[in-house]
């Protein structure tokens, strides 16, 4: 025989089998049938597994199994009932309809909180490239403080002796007191002090880039030179 | 009008027709909310069902939850039931997928699990039946090593290829519902039931040497 159609043969024997095939293709199964002993006996396999698989046993379904399922059908049965009923059909359509309000951010809510942690995440990598240094180049010198300097001194001379005095000078560079801090000088020294402070010209002390009214001490001295 | 009546109320009804007639009545029964046709639904199905899902999972106590499981499903969405096929085949189908369902979760859940409940069933996972006097207890044991043989067998067949060999050899579907039940081609069951087949034969083939054919019913084919 010839292999191919053996093939083609042992293919359709169950369906032949079965009576599912046509009059000719069974006839032309049954020819070869005649002539192929391996067939045959390949058919008498099928025929003995097909009888085998349609004559198991049915298993008898476990009478708790079918008592749980006569519980199923009687509680389905109310249910449904129930559900013909106007106002149990209401209070379960508002009961659907919460759930479903409900349960429409779960969807949303592992992406949402993976989200915002991936931004807290990614806001704590790059905060300390945020921070932008002072450019101290370009900004007034507010935080120094200056003192009170003399501009430009009297041509008034001073004959008395070197002396120590406090002056306080307001904010607009004016002389407004001085005390001499040293021995008590005489009423002429004080005039010559007096002469010699207020018509000196002075730059007023500056507090945070502001002029203000402030206290110095200055020291008069005669320098002697030679030639 | 002296014409031919058009309404043939003694027509006779083919078998099938017959079955067609007593599903849709089943259906607009449940649809309409009778109690009998629950019980009804679940006289007639519920043996079906069970052996279908006990032989796509090999487990007595996961094809007693599958069937509960579709029970349910039947009940609960029979109102929506179109009729667009039969009620045979949709009830199948629920069953195949509850199985294939139940299947993966058990592959998930349950792998080296042990139960330690004890069952009234004997060890191959059956009931334990009662004596029947109708054969010599030389043809039941042969008759019951074939039959286990044949169930062994078939757990050997992969799940794909035996839920459309079951359906077609145990369960004598045609090839049209098979394709319906398990949502594919009437190509693809056929060769789905090809290969099932196949491997089934060879299985019993190898645990059959040396005998030079299988010889599975000797007292049911004569």
């Amino acid at each position: 025989m010839h292999q191919s159609s053996c093939a083609t043969i042992r293919e359709s024997i169950w369906d032949y089998l079965s009576g599912g095939l046509s009059a000719p293709v069974r006839a032309g199964i049954e020819c070869h049938l005649k002539l192929c002993r391996e067939c045959e006996i390949y058919r008498a396999e099928v025929q003995s597994l097909r009888a085998g698989l349609r004559h198991l046993p049915l298993r008898r379904v476990p009478s708790t199994v079918q008592a749980r399922l006569f519980g199923i059908a009687r509680r389905e049965h109310a249910r449904h009932l129930a559900s013909q009923n106007f106002s149990t059909w209401r209070v379960g359509l508002e009961t659907r309809i919460r759930q479903f309000f409900d349960n429409l951010l779960k969807p949303f809510a592992v992406p949402a909180a993976g989200g915002i942690l991936t931004s807290f995440l990614c806001f704590g990598v790059i905060v300390n490239t945020l921070h932008l240094p002072p450019e101290w180049d370009e900004d007034m010198p507010v935080g120094y403080s200056t003192e009170v300097t003399i501009d430009e001194l009297t041509p008034f001379s001073f004959s008395g002796r070197d002396v120590l005095v406090k002056l306080t000078v307001d904010a607009s560079g004016r002389v407004t007191n001085y005390e001499p801090q040293e021995s008590n000088p005489t009423a002429e020294e004080l005039q010559e002090i007096g002469n010699l402070v207020l018509y000196s010209t002075f730059t007023p002390a500056t507090r945070l880039g502001r002029p203000v009214a402030s206290k110095r001490l200055f020291s008069i001295r005669h320098l002697r030179g030679k030639g | 009008m002296t014409g031919t009546s058009y309404l043939n109320l003694t027509a006779v009804l083919t078998p099938e027709q017959e079955a067609a007639l007593a599903d849709q009545r089943l259906i607009a029964a449940l649809q309409a909310t009778d109690q009998d046709a629950y019980e009804t639904l679940i006289r007639r199905f519920q043996g079906p069902v069970y052996n279908l899902a006990w032989r796509l999972l090999n487990d007595p106590s996961d094809a007693s939850d599958v069937v509960q499981e579709v029970f349910l499903k039947i009940f609960r969405n029979v109102g929506n039931f179109r009729g667009e096929s039969s009620l045979r085949t949709w009830v199948y189908r629920i069953a195949v997928n509850e199985s294939h369902n139940r299947r993966r979760w058990l592959f998930r859940h349950r792998r080296g699990e042990t139960g330690l409940e004890e069952t009234f069933e004997d060890s191959d996972g059956r009931e334990r039946p009662l004596v029947d006097g109708g054969e010599t207890p030389f043809d039941f044991t042969m008759n019951r090593e074939a039959q286990l043989l044949l169930e062994e067998g078939l757990s050997a067949v992969s799940p794909v290829f035996r839920a459309a060999l079951v359906l077609r050899e145990v369960d004598g579907l045609s090839y049209e519902e098979i394709a319906e039940i398990l949502e594919v081609s009437i190509g693809t069951v056929k060769s789905r039931i090809l290969r099932g087949r196949e491997a089934l034969r060879r299985y019993l083939s190898n645990r059959l040497e040396p005998a030079p054919s299988l010889q599975l019913l000797p007292r049911m084919l004569k």
